[in-house]
């Protein structure tokens, strides 16, 4: 029986698993950006970015434009534990309906 | 609620964030009402129908002391462009987003090169607007890069936005191809060169083909789920 504790507790919290998905969909993404798509405190968005950076999910990267501007983008450890992530949820249901 | 159901609703919320994130519709269907109404609007008053018995092209030839072409399809441009932004901006405000959105930069990166030309290349025919045929050629370069425009959103784009730009397109090259094979025929020439073809392109393109598109993707309140 597959149960939700084999899921990767970094990514099953509902604030980084938004994150995770949204990096998932593009090469890389401003940090304002983030904040506008998730509707999140500048607070909440650096604390799940740091637990996400943390783990080795997510890399980051500053740098100086016309001003300053730090980008976030998921590393190939961070790529592989979503799709791992997604496997078991898919696994989940499709045993819930077997 | 069961694993199941978690995670299930897991995953719908992440596809709906996959699809917030990649998916964007550079014209909804409000902007493509407006636009093909003022298609219409626009062909109406440069070529204004007059049925004459006999008469099989029930419009006829627009007086040329000025060509007003391409003044009124800038103009048509212009106010759905305006009405484009106007919607973006509410659309915005409703959900409480930011209105230029990092979607929004990618679309207008996509749409802009396209667009630039096609701009950049109705000012070198400027000049020439008082020659025969110069109309047509305008019409069918501003449809097959309006065309390439929206195929360039493609890889983000729901897919009757892509269908969409593919009707630009072929149409565009199809009236290439009608013009080469018909320019020889006298009364064919003519229509050309007086602008009526180049006139009922337009409103074929943006006119119908903008209806067509915002009666299909109109927003529809979806049926509440069955308890």
């Amino acid at each position: 029986m597959l149960d939700f504790d084999k899921l990767d507790k970094t990514i099953h919290e509902k604030g980084r698993l938004a994150i995770m998905t949204l990096l998932a969909t593009r090469p890389s993404w401003a940090f304002q950006d983030l904040k506008a798509e998730l509707k999140m405190s500048d607070g909440n968005l650096v604390t799940h970015l740091r637990t996400l950076h943390h783990a080795g999910y997510v890399a980051v990267t500053k740098a100086v434009l016309d001003r300053p501007q730090t980008t976030y983008a998921l590393t190939e450890k961070g790529r592989k534990a979503f799709q791992d992530y997604l496997q078991v949820l898919e696994q989940i249901v499709k045993t819930g309906r077997g | 609620m069961n694993e199941q159901e978690r995670a299930e609703e897991h995953l719908r919320t992440i596809r709906r964030l996959m699809e917030r994130g990649t998916i964007y519709r550079a014209i909804s269907a409000p902007t493509a009402l407006v636009g093909g109404v003022l298609s219409i609007l626009a062909f109406l008053i440069y070529t204004p129908p007059r049925i004459e018995e006999g008469n099989f092209f029930p419009f006829p030839a627009p007086e040329h002391r000025l060509n007003r072409f391409i003044v009124i399809w800038v103009f048509v441009l212009l106010l759905t462009a305006a009405a484009n932004t106007l919607f973006i901006v509410l659309g915005a405000r409703q959900r409480g987003e930011r209105v230029l959105s990092a979607s929004m930069k990618t679309a207008l990166a996509a749409i802009a090169p396209a667009f630039i030309l096609g701009g950049a290349l109705a000012a070198l025919f400027a000049p020439g607007m008082f020659e025969p045929g110069v109309n047509f050629d305008i019409a069918v370069m501003w449809v097959s890069l309006y065309g390439v425009g929206l195929l360039a959103t493609s890889q983000f784009a729901p897919r009757s936005l892509t269908i969409l730009g593919l009707a630009f397109l072929t149409s565009g090259i199809t009236a290439i191809v009608a013009i080469i094979s018909l320019f020889s025929k006298a009364a064919t020439a003519d229509a050309i060169g007086d602008g009526r073809y180049a006139s009922l392109l337009m409103l074929l393109t943006f006119g119908l083909y903008h209806l067509i598109y915002a009666a299909c993707v109109w927003p529809r309140k979806r049926a509440e789920p069955e308890q």
